[in-house]
């Protein structure tokens, strides 16, 4: 006789990839169960709270908008510092170093999609192969060509806005005849004093030249739908969760990321309320996979094993388990490969946690000659993606330039901390007030620009996440420790970058703001010139996809290779992000997966 | 006039923007009280008959303006609450004093930084004078970010300092 199980599909994970998945399963698998380890966000109103909480937070975060859960923790910008000769334990990491891990994730049904920026890049079809053409990292067992159609369905998942014609460059292909859902979001006045001054400007690494060129971003955020998108049918903005008629267009909140007000930004909330007309799909918050089950000796995983609690601040739980005869781990690269270190599987490999990857980020910043009146708009709307391949690639990352439209906000935390420097007044300068604040706001806020170079980060086994019996979460669960470097290759491209940036500045008339504070976390210096690098929340690589057992923890459909009915999707399972924002790419790989699973009944 | 209505005054005077603006945020009662909760209302009567006087005083706002740094900012003791006054009309956020001020002058349970309320930060007047809405409230529709914002609109002027009452 079959063996019974609770589910077809047991999901962990509530984000964008546990819930596109179960979208897709839905019409093929009777019962899915999806495990959420934080606090659910239900309805409008609970999202108006999260609105709520941001707006009274003092200082505004990725995760500001989203409450710390001591039983589902989760890292926060506000954490990280220096680390010296022991472990930095403040926060939620435990942090070996030598760098901070300088990203952050956040716990709450919706999952970091709540806080993401919405860059909506495709990868390049050289990033696939970076260890065969360029000798670093690692390469992927697919291709861009297998990744194409399922791109494309991504991007209608997470309602993407873009023009084709923008963004076939480096090799990109689309489909004959294809056109993104929405046309392009309208760039910014910033985007607009850049393109006009780089014109011309070109780059040169070795014997080949690159021009510096603007380029829109793709973006999932609500923007004018194309009446060209699937022959003519159209496309219809998907709204507010729970309130529809909201968020059908980017309203300029200048707030994507920690929180979209309108919801206009896409975030797995959307995907998680099509789910709710499927009845044979059960959400369950506030439950914390902690283990896998399965026996020794076996190739199946029997179920998952989770902690529910009722309330964030009382450690009180029970525990449950919960069989299903697929089960597919979906909760973060970070929380998937410690679920699994935490049930003893390591993989035949021994990779699961290592290769750990982000987009460290170099931050730039200046003074444009005119006004261009940043804080408006999404916060960024286009990039420099000339730089994001080429042979340079055999001596440094790659990277791309994020323009933001955010003024100093990322760079020094402004207006906030120059109004603050004006008002109480400094030693160059009595306090301000009345006409002449005004005049300097007015003034100075109008110019500010600010560029984040992306720095491409190939795999490295020694950069990962493991566990540790001494450190645990209030509901005894493990929490990641952290070890984390950047390799030479990454900080020459950390030099070429802001090599570039000097030169746009230079070619633009921008005068040049950037200083680095040596007290701040992940201060490095190169020959005598001080860099300060930030994460970019692109956490990647934990249980990476390969060609065999001895070189990857899953294969080409993320199943892992040691548990044929275990599937551990997301960003874990890529082994290079190239300078791509990963979650387009990631959620393209859901789709995959899901086709797969449903293609073997 | 009304000690509130003196304070509407003195806040415009300090942000330049016009009493109109201040008292449409809707904040002004609440910053008031906030005020005299921390700091006393002896302190702050006197603060505001100060500033009152010299409205009387002064018959151009260039002269009022050096007035109030002259008596009124460079004064140890009202000097920190004036600017501390002006962060808040900012940006919604009362700054906790300085530890030489609370030793001098007292200390008090409320006089802890903190963003005043939800609405207090979308009344943040920086976003204004920036020519901008509070990120994250007040939006101003889709595609606006293409084109330089309207600033033809004139939140200056910030009152006529004569007495009015």
């Amino acid at each position: 006789m079959e063996k019974q199980y609770d589910y077809d599909v047991v999901i962990v994970g509530a984000g964008i990839i546990g819930t596109v998945m179960a979208k897709h399963l839905a019409s093929t698998h009777q019962s899915i169960l999806i495990l959420e380890a934080g606090e659910p966000v239900s309805d409008w109103q609970a999202y108006e709270q999260r609105l709520d909480t941001f707006y009274r937070a003092q200082i505004k975060v990725p995760n500001s908008a989203y409450p710390n859960n001591p039983n589902a923790p989760q890292p926060d910008e506000l954490d990280l510092k220096n680390i010296g000769n022991e472990p930095d334990t403040q926060g939620y990491f435990v942090q070996n170093g030598p760098m901070a891990f300088a990203s952050s994730y956040t716990r709450t049904q919706g999952g970091t999609t709540l806080h993401w920026l919405g860059t909506c890049l495709r990868m390049l079809p050289d990033d696939f192969k970076l260890r065969s053409t360029y000798g670093h990292g690692l390469d992927w067992p697919i291709g861009y060509d297998d990744l194409q159609s399922y791109y494309e369905q991504a991007e209608f998942e997470i309602g993407v806005s873009a023009d084709v014609e923008d963004q076939a460059y480096l090799g990109i292909k689309f489909s004959p005849d294809y056109v993104y859902p929405m046309r392009k979001i309208p760039q910014s006045l910033a985007d607009k004093f850049f393109i006009k001054h780089t014109k011309n400007l070109s780059v040169r690494y070795q014997d080949h030249s690159y021009p510096i060129s603007v380029t829109s971003t793709p973006q999932g955020r609500n923007g004018m739908p194309n009446p060209a998108y699937q022959n003519g049918a159209g496309y219809t903005p998907v709204g507010a969760a729970g309130y529809e008629d909201l968020g059908q267009r980017c309203e300029g909140n200048h707030n994507c990321v920690p929180i979209c007000p309108v919801q206009a930004k896409y975030s797995s909330l959307k995907t998680m309320q099509q789910l709710q007309t499927q009845s044979n799909v059960t959400l369950l918050t506030r439950a914390v996979a902690s283990r896998l089950l399965y026996k020794h000796g076996t190739n199946l995983i029997e179920g998952v094993e989770y902690k529910r609690y009722t309330t964030p601040n009382q450690p009180e739980y029970q525990t449950h388990t919960v069989t299903g005869k697929i089960v597919i781990v979906a909760t973060h690269a970070v929380e998937s490969a410690k679920l699994l270190l935490a049930s003893g599987i390591k993989s035949s490999s021994g990779l699961v946690g290592c290769h750990l990857m982000d987009h460290p980020t170099l931050i730039t910043w200046g003074t444009t000659p005119t006004p261009v009146y940043p804080y408006r708009g999404p916060n960024a709307t286009s990039g420099i993606e000339s730089c994001r391949t080429g042979s340079f690639r055999h001596q440094h990352s790659a990277f791309r330039v994020d323009m933001g439209n955010d003024g100093w906000a990322w760079s020094i935390g402004d207006p906030y901390t120059q109004l603050s420097t004006w008002v109480n007044g400094s030693q160059n300068e009595a306090p301000l007030f009345g006409r002449q604040l005004r005049e300097r706001i007015e003034h100075h806020f109008s110019r500010q620009c600010r560029f984040g170079f992306l720095i491409e980060q190939p795999a490295q086994r020694s950069n990962r996440i493991s566990i540790d019996e001494k450190y645990k979460d209030a509901l005894g669960n493990y929490r990641p420790v952290i070890n984390y470097q950047y390799s030479e290759y990454e900080k020459r491209g950390f030099v070429a970058a802001r090599h570039i940036s000097n030169k746009i500045f230079e070619h633009s008339g921008v005068k040049d703001a950037t200083h680095y504070d040596p007290s701040l976390a992940n201060h490095v210096e190169i020959d005598q010139q001080a860099y300060q690098v930030v994460g970019a929340g692109h956490y990647a690589g934990t249980h990476v996809m390969g060609t065999d057992k001895t070189n990857s923890v899953v294969n080409r459909y993320q199943q892992s290779w040691d548990f044929e009915n275990l599937y551990l999707a997301g960003c874990g399972s890529m082994p290079s992000m190239g300078t791509a924002n990963p979650t387009l790419t990631a959620t393209a790989l859901a789709i995959a997966t899901a086709d797969y699973i449903k293609s073997k009944g | 006039m009304s000690q509130l209505n003196v304070f509407i005054q003195f806040s415009a005077a300090l942000t330049n923007f016009n009493t109109l603006t201040i008292e449409g945020t809707g904040q002004a009662q609440r910053y008031y009280d906030l005020l005299l909760n921390i700091a006393g209302p002896p302190r702050i009567h006197a603060l505001l008959t100060l500033f009152e006087n010299l409205t009387h005083q002064c018959s151009s706002l260039t002269e009022l303006e050096q007035q109030i740094n002259g008596k009124i900012i460079k004064n140890d003791e009202m000097g920190a609450l004036t600017l501390n006054l002006i962060q808040l009309w900012m940006t919604g956020t009362w700054y906790q004093l300085g530890k030489a001020w609370r030793n001098r002058y007292g200390k008090h349970e409320q006089d802890v930084t903190h963003v005043v309320s939800a609405q207090s930060y979308k009344s943040g007047l920086v976003w204004l004078a920036m020519n901008t809405s509070p990120s994250g409230a007040k939006q101003p529709g889709y595609g606006t970010w293409q084109y330089p914002p309207d600033i033809t609109q004139t939140y200056h002027a910030p009152f006529s300092f004569k007495d009015e009452s």
